[in-house]
């Protein structure tokens, strides 16, 4: 009996060797052969820098040097005539605060400023459908009500966010293309700025359907002459 | 009611006591009132709240602040400022209400106090009647009058997947085996007895795990077994499939994306334009959560550790940069450095479904990497997928490859006939 309690000795162990080679809880990555290849050596997006900056941030995402200028960039020069420059100047040309308590001003500021330099089609529309499905309906709703599932349960409840957008049709008609622009840029009251989130091409996008939902023609593509140089328009 | 009760009364006293008669009116009358009042007029509650919806709602809500003040208690509030230039303090109000300049410019203390209490003004209501005013205030007063309302929503904590359906399988086969030893341990007993008793002499019988037949099946089963779990344990090496890790905020995808049903590319905006799907800045948190600070699970804990991180003064609703600090996420999706993958390329050209690759998101409380994101995986799918030839305009530049559907030289196309199995594609 005791000879056959040693012999299982080896058993056991080699059993516990197999059962250690499973993964030990969810926080676990598992293992690998060559950590150097699976794991970059070089910065990927996101990762941590061993390198802090003088206010302590560790990002490895660092903020661009002073003047460096956007990837498909377009400088304002009247020599380039197409709506495209026109799209690009907007971000170089026209900064608005963010400060809250600049809104009003800054609103007033931007609709004497920018004039919607897209042009009405088809195709633009319905990249602006998409683009507003995905991030104006949770407040705004379907139709531009301002009854979108955050306000509004689908079961008939109030929803989380208690700020009722005014429906499109009574608030679009007072407002001013460069007005609407400034709101969906910057933010208005308790909704958020989408700038971070919304190229300036698909904000015009997103303006021309939610003006389709108010019930207003999009008369652009003529405000703004393609083929007029952009310092003479000014 | 009261009148027909006091007309009662009436017959029944003298006239010599209509001085107290009165005051004793009065007070039924007031008793009227207040009773009226407590239980709500259901008619002018629901008149209120639709004008409240359709006038006030954008800026105000009873209970929560928004761009204006939380309104609950407001009636009271502005009584309590007192009269002034014989107005009482609700007539001010009904004033503010319609033109807050008015309120202002008359000079009453507590309007000029309110109007610069916030960045923002407040529009102009002058078309308002002073009774379609005091239906919203009764609605503002009594925003659960109408029983049905709810202000927050109980999510149904989403069912977690089974993952011990290994570890049962194991437990049963391990008692399978113990009910085999012991029936062979019975039988072997039995026969001892039946021999026995038959008087027959016990031929001492070789036992069963020292017979060559035994050895042999063992050594299989070791070879087998052990084979395979080298194998598998190797294979695994390097992928994380099922990983699971603790993050700094408790997000809840099955809140916001399967609850609320927010798009995924509301937050993970990137996916469609860039080489790697944006992990959503804080920015893209408080475009909600700058009003909506509390949460059915987890109160207002996790949604503080938002606006610690991005320097949020939830009670003067002011930022402070030198107080935002990054949350440190953990990656959950890594792919060795020697892979090249594209967000855009899936989403736009391939219109993939971001369930295809990352299992049903919108279900988990917590993420867990729901591929195996192996080679095989990514073959396996780039040979099974049907590119959508026809309605997507990406692919019109495949000139050959669409006359030949036209001629019905093939039937279909995958994305391994468009080059999806290339070896540069990924590694390069």
């Amino acid at each position: 009996m005791k000879k056959q309690i040693i012999k299982l000795v080896p058993v056991v162990a080699v059993a516990i060797m197999f059962a250690s080679c499973d993964r030990a809880g969810k926080d676990h990555t598992g293992r690998i052969y060559m950590p150097d290849m699976t794991y970059s050596n070089a910065y990927e997006t996101y990762s941590a820098s061993e390198v802090a900056t003088p206010e302590g941030v560790n990002m490895s995402a660092r903020k661009p040097v002073e003047g460096t200028i956007p990837y498909g960039f377009i400088p304002d020069d009247v020599k380039i005539k197409t709506n495209q420059a026109l799209l690009m100047s907007y971000v170089a040309k026209n900064h608005y605060s963010h400060d809250p308590a600049k809104q009003d001003e800054e609103k007033a500021r931007a609709a004497n400023e920018i004039q919607d330099p897209l042009e009405a089609s088809a195709e633009n529309l319905a990249e602006g459908k998409r683009l507003y499905g995905i991030n104006c309906t949770p407040c705004h709703g379907e139709k531009g009500e301002g009854n979108g599932q955050l306000i509004e349960l689908p079961s008939g409840g109030d929803g989380p966010f208690t700020s009722r957008p005014q429906p499109y049709k009574t608030l679009l008609p007072t407002l001013k293309d460069g007005a609407i622009f400034y709101s969906v840029s910057y933010g208005r009251n308790m909704m958020g700025g989408y700038g971070f989130q919304l190229s300036v091409n698909e904000r015009w996008q997103v303006i021309h359907y939610i003006k389709s939902l108010a019930g207003i023609t999009v008369a652009t593509g003529e405000a703004v002459a393609k083929t007029e140089p952009v310092a003479e328009k000014k | 009611m009261t009148i027909l009760f006091s007309m009662k009364l009436e017959n029944t006293l003298s006239r010599s006591k209509t001085f107290t008669l009165t005051t004793f009116l009065t007070i039924l009358l007031s008793i009227g009132f207040l009773s009226a009042s407590a239980e709500v007029d259901k008619a002018q509650w629901a008149d209120g709240k639709s004008l409240f919806k359709s006038n006030c709602a954008a800026c105000h809500n009873p209970k929560a602040d928004g761009t204006g003040p939380a309104l609950q208690g407001v009636t009271a509030r502005w009584e309590a400022a007192g009269e002034f230039k014989g107005k009482s303090g609700k007539q001010w109000l009904h004033t503010w209400i319609k033109n807050y300049n008015d309120a202002v410019g008359g000079g009453y203390k507590y309007a000029v106090e309110m109007a610069s209490s916030r960045p923002s003004a407040m529009n102009l209501f002058v078309g308002l009647k002073d009774e379609d005013i005091d239906k919203i205030l009764l609605y503002i007063e009594n925003p659960d009058a109408g029983g049905a309302t709810k202000t927050t929503v109980v999510a149904d904590a989403p069912v977690q997947e089974e993952k011990g359906a290994g570890a049962t399988l194991y437990i049963f086969v391990f008692f399978l085996l113990l009910l085999v030893v012991i029936l062979i341990g019975v039988t072997n007993h039995l026969d001892k007895i039946v021999a026995e008793k038959s008087g027959e002499v016990a031929v001492a019988k070789t036992p069963f795990y020292k017979t060559t037949n035994f050895k042999v099946a063992v050594l299989l089963l070791a070879i087998v077994f052990g084979g395979y779990k080298t194998v598998d344990t190797f294979t695994h090496f390097g992928r994380q499939q099922g990983y699971q890790p603790t993050q700094p905020i408790k997000f809840s995808h099955a809140l916001h994306a399967g609850t609320h049903k927010i798009d995924c590319q509301y937050c993970h905006q990137t996916a469609n334009k860039g080489k790697n799907s944006n992990i959503p800045s804080l920015n893209t948190c408080m475009n909600c959560h700058k009003q909506v600070s509390k949460g059915p699970k987890y109160g207002t804990e996790e949604i503080a550790k938002i606006y610690a991180a991005v320097g949020w003064d939830a009670y003067n609703k002011t930022y402070d940069q030198g107080k935002a600090k990054p949350v440190e996420w953990v990656r959950i999706h890594n792919l060795p450095d020697h892979v090249y993958f594209n967000h855009s390329q899936h989403v736009n050209a391939g219109k993939v479904k971001c369930q295809t690759c990352h299992g049903n998101v919108q279900d988990m409380e917590e993420v867990y990497q729901y591929a195996p994101l192996s080679m095989g995986w990514c073959i396996n799918c780039h040979r099974n997928t049907e590119v959508q030839f026809g309605s997507n305009n990406y692919y019109a530049a495949y000139e050959k490859i669409h006359e030949d559907l036209k001629n019905k030289k093939i039937d279909k196309v995958t994305v391994a006939s468009v080059g999806g199995t290339e070896c540069q594609r990924c590694h390069y």
